[in-house]
């Protein structure tokens, strides 16, 4: 029977039948709820699910803000209180007929037997048409406050693994309610694939594979949400020799070695080499350092390399870069004292490797004058308690609670309650700011914590200070007592979010690490971490966020140690048949470099240096204090104005204006024609065309050109005037895709 | 390391949003299919253009389309009112050449919005979208929303090889770019002044130390040395889609299409004298002959409107004189040439300006009342949208939010408002929430 229906809506989605706006197919799934309520129609367990499976209260129909033709329910059925007071009372109850049930618009509407702005949602003989009538007939019963207090969900299986082109009996939904209860929820709950391309659920739960790959399900029912993982393998297990340089190796290769895939072989020395100096100290490395390393016969160079690189002065550059980015440092807020003060810190910071729990604790925890304490800045460049309480999980959990301002997280467990719950950590502080207009102009500025609420922070609902309250129950994070006598209670979120215990603080860096490395995040977004996100490989960044704590958060041990795996040299492939997206990271994917990378490395191959207003010269652009500086080529290549938390903001996609700039620009050609630049220099230095090609490729590529590459450019030079065609020969390297991208 | 997603720090009703669709969320963001097809999928709907005359600054409503005579002296300011040719209609003094082009506007005055800076009330009146100033008046944290003109971009796409949305202004006007659709939907800029005799357009225009022969040449040694490129299928990162905008790039540098529409001395010097020998006057024809060209938008930066003090000093020069001849020409020009039954020319600014003058003779922001202006393609041509009180002060009767005037430019430019696109952190956002064309502003 059940696998009868399977197929049914096999076809039917495969025919197209299945589409968001056709009305509820008569899907015998939902028939099976006919056994389970034995005593009156629930309204929160039963009605609300109906109507979010129909659609109803999504977010583009009666969901929405405003509603929808006049009828507004809490999105996604999150407000049972509210929508049962919509449903019955608001417009003067004309939505519900006692006398006959089977006449109430609430019904008629979704059956499309009076004109509905959404069509037919519900079929007129279906489950949830039936439903709606019997919870009418039975006098439209109110929420049964505490209906859904404990609830909880499972689903079955967890982990479904299937051939392209197959398909699977429908996801089994239970749920657990607080007298421990349970009920098979299945045809109330809802489906969601991360990447359709792989596979497809249908509203009934039955996946069918697409192609090869690695993806998920998100279950969701009432506000309790599941995930199940999805693998279709690339093919038949294989073997391979895969010799691993560090735990990474092991645990990725089994991964492959499951699903069926062969990874890209080993990158060469030199393409390792480009690479790993673009992704530890956002540098390319000079023509003299290719040289070296080529002709160094050592067989742990690339180890020395990487403990070379994590010392040098860019590295730090770089990587303060990173953080500013991520806690937005700019005079805009702090001004160009508090800015000076703060980007100290971090520079300091990224200096002594200060493991990231202390950094962490330092700023949450920060007090005094910003003059002298640099991340007491965190709390001026956000003021309100709520953006506090998004930038903090955003940024050292790696959670997004910012959906739950306004109601109860679409994808999540969180609540309203979990975001103000954190926001009222950030209540009791005291803020003097001497600064003219705010900060923007600068002047004093401090921070203490205060015994009393401060009248200007309090967060918009009133709720006791507590930390995620979903958060595996086991952890002692929920038993963190928030006491009244306590003066500073951001001690104890700081304590409870650096704790090694965390579920998050380790995952969400080794994956931000992870990300910045490999250039793709095991979790993507990489700071969407969330029950129906999975990591792609779960226990890698299982392992990976042990091992960064273990090492006490040693943020170079964990990029020393990602870097000297076998996974992150491997080669990159132009032409991949799999994993197209490198979330298996079974091969290299190329990203472009990022506006000041690219400038800097512009300006390093052509032998000049770029003059920002206000810095000295020669400042890289990896090195600039904020974004005030004004540069056409760094805001054209998406420099972030550090204007949200952000790095979205940091566009890394190429564009119209980028393509324009480097091929067109006047600027470019003063510098391929600069006097004191490399062209001038080796032309007057009299070395041979042969000479030049090798020193260019080295400078741009890291590489000596290719047989066919050295006869190009010796047609190209012998055809006229030397100086120009060099010109040309040098803007055309620059505007090749080798060079304006990592790999 | 280190991304964390835009959201919205809205603490209004924005903030509540609809449901999350991870599913759809691309890895890399954003790709641009649209972008790269949408020249190919030429689908068949409205061909419309649209030039937006930008008053940048604010344009003070009651001294210029809404005065107000019989308001006390505090109020009414110092400029008198001239009949024009739409019966019972009355503008300033310093619109004479406009005075007689009335019957070619609707003028909107029913237009609220709560943005009382600068930089916020340009997103509410560019993108329709609310926006939240932080206590230093930037807009921090909250979603930016992609400018009208990027929307057009995304949905219309190139056409005759140019670029769907150009910006002719010396700095780019605040919140006119692609907002979380990302840098690719941002105009070209033009920032150069048309005036000038060796104009050029940044990045488009060939350096002459470079010339036309260098760069065709210039183009074939990248694709003999380019072999890398040459191999990309597949990957993501935008590797293949760079190759995509280098074509693009080559197009427009090369096109004739290009050059002869950026070449204002194509045009007789009596038209050029006609829009004014200004920066604003010319960059109007310019975005004329642009849209004649196939741009599809095109905004002018007229600058210099928030005028704080001595309002009617500046007002009377050469504030007005400049966009009296710019917008007069161009509603003359369009006219003339039958473009205004394709095009769409709105006059607008990010707020009026308060009603009562301050001390420094000069008036202050005021978003709950404006004046502005559509002409065109599909517009009711000669009327008044819209009234305030008898001092310019609010709206009386029923007013119009920005996304209900967002959503008659969505219509006049025939694009489906109520689709929905990604935003850069994953959320479905439609294009406009909820906004409901102004009926009277359309035929």
């Amino acid at each position: 029977m059940l696998r009868r229906s399977g197929m049914v809506c096999l076809l039917l989605s495969l025919v197209g039948l299945e589409t968001a706006n056709s009305a509820e197919v008569p899907d015998p799934t939902q028939r099976r709820i006919v056994d389970a309520p034995a005593g009156p129609i629930s309204f929160s367990r039963e009605l609300v699910p109906a109507l979010t499976r129909a659609g109803c209260n999504a977010g583009v129909c009666h969901g929405s803000f405003q509603g929808r033709g006049g009828l507004q329910l809490s999105l996604l059925g999150y407000d049972a209180e509210f929508d049962h007071e919509v449903l019955t009372k608001a417009s003067r109850g004309r939505r519900i007929n006692v006398a006959a049930p089977e006449r109430s618009l609430l019904l008629l509407k979704p059956i499309g037997e009076v004109p509905h702005g959404g069509g037919r949602r519900i079929a007129p003989d279906s489950e949830v048409a039936r439903l709606i009538t019997q919870w009418i007939a039975a006098g439209s019963p109110a929420p049964t406050p505490g209906d859904l207090k404990g609830l909880q969900i499972r689903v079955e299986p967890t982990e479904l693994t299937l051939p392209p082109a197959s398909t699977t009996d429908p996801l089994q939904v239970i749920a657990t309610f607080a007298d421990g209860s349970t009920r098979n929820v299945s045809a109330w709950a809802q489906f969601e694939i991360r990447d359709k391309t792989i596979a497809e659920v249908s509203r009934s739960g039955i996946v069918t594979s697409q192609r090869a790959g690695k993806t998920s399900v998100a279950v969701k029912y009432q506000g309790q949400v599941a995930s199940v993982s999805v693998s279709v393998p690339f093919g038949p297990a294989v073997d391979f020799a895969f010799p691993a340089q560090n735990f990474i190796d092991d645990i990725v290769a089994a991964e492959w070695k499951k699903l069926g895939v062969v990874p890209a072989p080993l990158a060469d020395d030199l393409t390792f080499l480009r690479r790993v100096y673009l992704d530890l100290i956002g540098t390319l490395p000079t023509v003299a350092e290719v040289r070296a390393f080529q002709h160094d016969q050592s067989t742990d160079k690339r180890a020395r390399r990487i403990d070379e690189l994590l010392g040098r002065p860019e590295y730090v550059d770089y990587w303060s870069l990173k953080w500013g980015d991520l806690l937005r440092a700019h005079r805009r807020y702090i001004g160009e004292k508090g800015l000076a003060s703060f980007n100290g810190w971090i520079r300091q910071s990224v200096r002594d490797n200060k493991p990231l729990d202390v950094m962490t604790r330092e700023l949450l925890t920060a007090k005094g004058n910003l003059f002298t304490n640099g991340p007491v800045a965190y709390f001026f460049i956000d003021e309100k308690v709520e953006d506090l309480a998004e930038t903090t999980s955003q940024v050292f959990l790696g959670v997004r609670l910012q959906c739950t301002k306004c109601h109860h997280h679409p994808n999540e467990v969180w609540s309203q309650q979990d975001y103000y719950g954190l926001a009222a950590f950030f209540s009791k502080l005291e803020m003097k700011d001497s600064g003219t207009q705010g900060a923007r102009f600068g002047g004093p500025k401090s921070i203490r914590p205060s015994l009393l609420e401060n009248p200007n922070r309090k967060p918009q609902m009133a709720v006791a200070a507590k930390v995620l309250s979903h958060v595996d129950a086991q952890t002692p994070a929920n038993s963190v007592p928030i006491a009244g006598e306590v003066v500073d209670p951001r001690l104890q979120l700081a304590e409870w979010i650096t704790s090694p215990d965390n579920p998050y603080f380790a995952r969400n860096f080794a994956n931000r690490y992870w990300a910045a490395l490999l250039g793709v995040g095991l979790v993507e977004p990489i700071d969407d971490l969330r029950a129906t996100n999975p990591a792609a490989m779960p226990q890698l960044l299982d392992a990976l966020a042990a091992n960064f704590s273990a090492h006490k958060f040693d943020a170079k041990h964990l990029l020393k140690t990602i870097c000297n795996s076998r996974v992150y040299q491997l080669a990159p492939e132009l032409q991949p048949d799999r994993d197209s997206d490198g979330m298996l990271a079974t091969h290299r994917v190329p990203r472009r470099l990022s506006a000041e990378v690219l400038l800097d490395a512009i300006n390093q191959v052509t032998g000049t240096t770029e003059v920002f207003v206000g810095q000295p010269p020669g400042t890289r652009a990896i090195a600039l204090p904020d974004p005030t500086i004004t540069s056409l080529f760094l805001s054209t290549f998406g420099k972030p104005a550090r204007n949200s938390p952000c790095d979205c903001s940091r566009s890394a996609s190429p564009d119209l204006s980028q393509a324009l700039h480097l091929a067109n620009s006047t600027a470019l050609h003063n510098k391929l024609a600069a006097p004191e630049g490399r062209l001038t220099q080796l032309m007057k230095a009299g070395r041979s065309d042969d000479e030049v090609t090798d020193e260019l490729y080295l400078a741009a590529f890291a590489r000596l050109p290719l047989a066919a590459e050295r006869q190009s450019i010796r047609d190209i030079v012998s055809a006229g005037n030397r100086d120009e065609a060099w010109q040309d020969i040098l803007w055309a390297l620059l505007n090749c895709s080798e060079f304006a991208f990592g790999h | 390391m280190f991304h964390i997603d835009q959201h919205s720090r809205d603490g209004t009703s924005l903030a509540r949003r609809s449901l999350l669709q991870v599913g759809s969320l691309g890895l890399f963001g954003l790709s641009l299919p649209k972008l790269l097809q949408a020249e190919q999928q030429q689908q068949v709907r409205k061909d419309v253009n649209f030039i937006l005359l930008w008053t940048n600054g604010g344009l003070s409503n009651i001294d210029t389309l809404d005065m107000k005579p019989d308001a006390p002296v505090e109020y009414r300011g110092e400029f008198k009112p001239i009949s024009t040719n739409l019966p019972g209609l009355s503008v300033c003094e310093h619109l004479p050449l406009m005075s007689q082009q009335m019957d070619k506007v609707c003028q909107v005055r029913s237009i609220v919005h709560q943005g009382s800076q600068h930089s916020e009330a340009t997103h509410w009146m560019l993108t329709g979208y609310p926006q939240v100033p932080d206590v230093n008046g930037a807009p921090v944290g909250s979603t930016i929303y992609p400018c009208f003109g990027s929307v057009v971009s995304r949905e219309l796409g190139w056409k005759n090889g140019l670029p769907p949305y150009i910006q002719c202004a010396q700095n780019p006007i605040g919140y006119s770019g692609g907002g979380y659709l990302g840098s690719a939907y941002n105009p070209l800029m033009v920032k150069r002044n048309p005036v000038d005799k060796d104009f050029s357009v940044d990045d488009v225009s060939i350096p002459t130390v470079v010339g036309a022969d260098r760069t065709q040449r210039r183009r074939r040694i990248l694709d003999q040395l380019d072999g890398w490129q040459g191999q990309i299928s597949k990957a993501p990162g935008g590797v293949a889609e760079r190759s995509e905008f280098y074509r693009q790039a080559y197009d427009l540098i090369t096109s004739p299409t290009a050059k002869n529409a950026f070449d204002l001395s194509a045009e007789p010097d009596s038209l050029r004298d006609r829009y004014g020998r200004t920066r604003e006057g010319q960059s109007t024809l310019l975005a004329r002959r642009l849209v004649e060209a196939g741009v599809r938008f095109v905004t002018v930066d007229f600058t210099g409107y928030d005028t704080h003090d001595k309002n009617f000093v500046r007002l009377k020069d050469p504030l007005l004189p400049i966009l009296d001849k710019a917008w007069s020409a161009l509603l003359t020009d369009l006219s003339e040439r039958g473009m205004l039954s394709n095009t769409v020319v709105l006059c607008a600014g990010e707020f009026g300006r308060t009603p009562r003058v301050n001390g420094a003779a000069g008036r202050d922001h005021w978003p709950l009342s404006n004046a502005i202006g559509f002409s065109g393609a599909g517009i009711r041509m000669g009327t008044i949208v819209g009234a305030t009180d008898s001092k310019c002060e609010y709206v009386s009767g029923r007013s119009h939010s920005t996304l209900d005037y967002a959503a008659t430019i969505f219509r006049l430019m025939g694009i489906d408002d109520t689709q929905e696109y990604i935003s850069n952190d994953g959320r479905p956002i439609q294009i406009n929430n909820g906004g409901r064309a102004i009926d009277e502003v359309l035929v």
